[in-house]
């Protein structure tokens, strides 16, 4: 993984336990347009086959991502849940995490055998991250067309999501973005890994494939305290 | 991130009682009604509401049904923790008979599920496992709200003061996030509401044990028609 850093920091704190099985949870943040339901839907064309997967989407307008995953066919209907964020989609994940908890606890419940659940929250600034008390893990997704100085600009997303993933590296050359100064800022910014890729492409997201099957594989192996 | 121990009492002094009080007013607890406009949505998109102006008279009309409701309900829930004789499978079914829309039904129950989910974590009580029960882990709002404020140590009185501050700052500020009314007119429009309809305070706190079939439920027909429209509406921004 990039930027030279094997692991990312919840090895060095108390990181939450899997209560008896409860399945991972990964919030997936980043401004409007970065490549939040993209990264999803390959996520799930990638890791459907080998881990049983749910997602919730956090939408401005009722239901459009969802829809947009659900059209896509990268996972059954029933798996995919839409929560409404009232105008606040940072609100949603931090503050007043209720109505996504609700969701993700009732979509756990209906489906029984989940392994991993995503949350993809809606499209926000680069202050919103995900409560602990939400998720377990969580990536943020940034990209070279939104300004290669958004790593240098810093804010509690790019510096303490457990991944950071600078995507559409393939317009950089189109955007005048430098994805090597951006690397560059990231690891300065932060202590964990970062993933330069465009998420679109063939195999675009093997690698935040293998990191989540790293993530699953640690929490559902973690000793209960 | 297991769930604490769902043991505890309810806390019965002055100091916990203010604290508790507060915590529950506020616009940030953590009970996902940020979501939710309280119909104002419904009404502004559908046609009722095209001018922030009428601001004061949705929330006239929104206190005098659902709010006056809600009061009673309340007042009666609260009244019967208190009494030891709450029968949650009834108040389920009194607070059902009194919400007409199928949508309303399930949102009432969605926040109930928050409100229940929020309590539990923040004052554990024996009582809160009891609540959900009638309908496996789905109160209606007003039930789950009612039996919070309780375990938390609120006055009936109280607890309908909160609820109804909470139904007001739902539609002020969704009239801030919709059509960018100034948010110290929003404030204005929220202080002048709560006095005006003080009186449900009372009114519903005097509930107490008076049988359900003697508590009035005034509503109003398009309250119900605007949400199930809003319901199916594409591009909303709101839940409810």
């Amino acid at each position: 993984m990039g930027a030279g850093h094997d692991h990312h920091d919840h090895h060095d704190h108390p990181a939450p336990v899997s209560p008896e099985g409860r399945p991972l949870r990964i919030g997936i943040g980043g401004p409007v347009g970065s490549g939040k339901t993209s990264l999803v839907a390959a996520l799930c064309k990638t890791l459907s086959d080998e881990l049983s997967l749910g997602v919730i989407t956090n939408d401005i307008f009722t239901s459009e991502d969802a829809e947009a995953l659900r059209s896509q066919g990268v996972l059954p209907t029933e798996r995919i849940v839409a929560v409404e964020t009232g105008c606040c989609p940072h609100t949603a994940i931090r503050d007043d995490i209720s109505a996504n908890l609700d969701a993700v606890e009732q979509l756990e419940a209906r489906l029984g055998d989940v392994d991993v659940t995503l949350v993809e929250s809606g499209g926000d600034n680069l202050t919103a991250i995900f409560s602990r008390g939400l998720v377990d893990r969580q990536i943020f997704v940034i990209d070279t067309a939104g300004g290669d100085d958004i790593p240098r600009k810093g804010g509690p997303g790019v510096a303490t999501a457990d991944l950071l993933i600078i995507n559409k590296i393939d317009l950089a050359p189109h955007v005048g973005a430098d994805v090597e100064r951006m690397q560059r800022d990231a690891a300065e910014r932060r202590t964990g890994p970062v993933e330069a890729t465009s998420v679109t492409a063939p195999g675009g997201v093997a690698q935040i494939a293998a990191w989540i099957r790293v993530a699953v594989h640690e929490w559902h192996n973690s000793v209960p305290s | 991130m297991t769930d604490p121990i769902l043991e505890g009492s309810r806390p019965r002094n002055d100091a916990t009682r203010h604290a508790a009080r507060t915590v529950l007013t506020d616009g940030r607890f953590p009970s996902g009604g940020h979501a939710h406009s309280a119909g104002f949505e419904a009404a502004a998109t559908l046609g009722d509401l095209d001018h922030p102006d009428e601001l004061d008279r949705f929330l006239d009309g929104r206190l005098a049904t659902t709010g006056a409701t809600d009061a009673w309900l309340v007042g009666a829930i609260t009244a019967r923790i208190a009494n030891n004789t709450i029968d949650w499978k009834e108040t389920d079914t009194e607070v059902q008979a009194r919400i007409m829309s199928p949508a309303l039904r399930t949102v009432s129950r969605t926040l109930g599920r928050q409100w229940l989910r929020a309590g539990r974590r923040i004052w554990p009580d024996p009582l809160l496992n009891e609540v959900g029960l009638p309908n496996s882990g789905n109160p209606h709002q007003v039930a789950a709200f009612a039996a919070v404020a309780s375990v938390a140590g609120l006055s009936p009185t109280d607890a309908i003061a909160v609820h109804l501050h909470h139904l007001v700052s739902a539609v002020t500020t969704a009239a801030v996030r919709l059509h960018g009314l100034d948010p110290f007119t929003a404030q204005r429009h929220h202080l002048d509401a709560l006095e005006r309809w003080h009186h449900l305070t009372k009114v519903g706190a005097a509930a107490g044990m008076t049988p359900w079939r003697d508590l009035p439920a005034p509503s109003g027909p398009m309250t119900d028609i605007a949400a199930e429209r809003h319901a199916r509406m594409n591009g909303r921004l709101f839940q409810s």
